[in-house]
């Protein structure tokens, strides 16, 4: 039997098949909703009004911050991240759930910026299969580390990159990008860190290098 | 129906359990790590090996038939041992498979002058299958040995003696599976000996030893994901190896947290101040 999630390949195999992908920038109140309710689906937690509001400016302010996966149109997951100020990183890090970001302590992502950026989320919905799921993670994974590896084309320079996550998908998934757990200030979340400039994780590398490439050209 | 493709046949997830006669959620926790996943031509998803999923499922057979393994069933358990000077004999043919015959007599005086180094994985068949090395050295004679391509021999007087009042930095050596054996099988040693190697770790803390940084250096995947799973940190390099390091003092790692406790006991135990 055939049915819509299986197709039969020109050697006659049949197979499942799992829908295409695209990575899209986050701009929009509604795709920002999609993602809120994954959020919500995964981590609990209460979003009011004024959240979504102050969310949006923080997108305003810098577009490039909330980058959601598509699957037939529809979200299925996304990742955020917030390029932190100088200095900022510690309080975000000692801060307990929710965690609250101004916008006033975020950079751009511009050339010549100095950042520490931290991955406040990536999520997929849950109501996937086991094996998108996978797909999905692996998906925005790839995409996280070609933003990294790109921004240092751009010449935005990174100090440090750190998460938290208590999930055990969250905490196998960072191990396995290479991150580095360090002793957590609150006792709910693990807190994971790369040092940009001592680490030896090969997309930092690149990353490196590439930041490099550019500030040479642009002495 | 499975996908053929250069002659290799390749299996889904779900071909895979219904192969085995498990659930997909008991293929996903318990039967998958010990497989290697395979991209086949463009296609994004994962598949299994036939053939390696045949041989897990007559290990699986062969062992539900005795009444007690270690591991899981899938696979041949073992257990770390730590080595007296003699067993360098033991281990050597393991040492052979990777290096080329090794220096017996140098090994053994290394073992003989600290005799908490050396540890060998002995399988339930009481077979020598794996071994490593923790070697206290001071930090810089280990980043030496981090810069160059060929580890340098260690010489005795380069092995620091453990005693309470110093301070130590460890370097796992020597970290080796037999060749021998399933993928799925070496994987399995492989895990069983660097776990166990971090609990020999644990043991210098009820020892009271302090441990400052634990170094290591790999050249294969297999070796580098193992690192990565312990939580060691990836550290630059200047060779082809890629370098591993653990910072025990900001360390978030449980493992760390257990040695930290354990120290801390030795030292209140001992009169002293806790961490």
């Amino acid at each position: 039997m055939i049915d819509d999630e299986k197709t039969v390949n020109p050697k006659g195999l049949v197979h499942e098949e799992t829908p295409s992908t695209n990575l899209t920038v986050v701009q929009t109140r509604e795709d920002l909703l999609a993602c809120i309710d994954i959020s919500r689906a995964n981590f609990g937690g209460i979003f009011s009004d004024s959240d979504l509001v102050e969310y949006m400016r923080m997108i305003e302010k810098n577009p490039h911050i909330c980058f959601a996966l598509k699957s037939n149109n529809q979200i299925v997951g996304y990742t955020g991240v917030a390029p932190l100020k100088s200095g900022v990183l510690p309080h975000v890090l000692a801060q307990t759930l929710p965690v609250k970001i101004s916008p006033d302590d975020m950079e751009i992502f511009s050339p010549g910026a100095q950042i520490d950026l931290f991955l406040t989320v990536m999520a997929v919905k849950p109501s996937v299969s086991l094996l998108e799921k996978r797909m999905y993670g692996a998906r925005l994974v790839s995409d996280l580390i070609n933003r990294v590896k790109q921004w240092g084309r751009e010449g935005v320079g990174i100090r440090t990159i750190a998460a938290r996550s208590n999930t055990p998908d969250g905490l196998r998934l960072l191990r396995h990008i290479g991150f580095t757990e360090i002793i957590r200030v609150t006792p709910e979340r693990r807190t994971f860190v790369i040092g940009v400039e001592e680490s030896g994780i090969p997309f930092i590398e690149d990353y490196r290098q590439a930041f490099d490439e550019w500030k040479r050209k642009s002495i | 129906m499975p996908l053929v493709e250069n002659g290799v046949k390749y299996l889904t997830a779900t071909e895979a359990a219904n192969e085995l006669e498990v659930s997909r959620q008991h293929f996903y926790t318990d039967i998958r790590p010990l497989l290697t996943t395979h991209q086949v031509g463009s296609r994004t998803r994962e598949y299994y090996n036939a053939e390696d999923v045949r041989q897990v499922k007559g290990r699986i057979a062969k062992h539900s038939s005795k009444s007690s393994v270690s591991g899981p069933k899938a696979v041949i358990g073992a257990k770390l041992v730590r080595m007296e000077p003699t067993d360098m004999v033991r281990v050597a043919p393991v040492l052979s498979e990777h290096w080329g015959p090794p220096n017996i007599e140098r090994w053994s005086g290394l073992i003989e002058r600290n005799p908490e180094t050396g540890y060998m994985l002995v399988s339930d068949e009481d077979k020598v299958v794996g071994c490593g090395f923790l070697f206290p050295h001071t930090e810089e004679k280990i980043l030496d040995i981090l810069s160059k391509e060929v580890t340098p021999p260690t010489e005795l007087d380069e092995l620091l003696l453990y005693s309470t009042s110093g301070m130590y930095n460890l370097y796992a050596r020597t970290l080796c599976i037999t060749l021998e054996g399933t993928v799925t099988q070496r994987r399995f040693w492989g895990a069983l000996l660097i776990r166990n190697l971090m609990r020999v770790f644990i043991r210098l803390g009820e020892q009271g030893i302090e441990v400052r940084r634990i170094y290591g250096r790999s050249d294969t995947p297999e070796g580098e994901k193992l690192m990565r799973d312990v939580g060691f940190t990836q550290i630059r390099t200047v060779t082809s190896h890629r370098n591993f390091m653990i910072d025990v003092p900001i360390s978030g790692l449980d493992i760390v947290t257990r040695y930290e406790r354990a120290l801390n006991n030795w030292r209140l135990r001992h009169g002293g101040e806790g961490i």
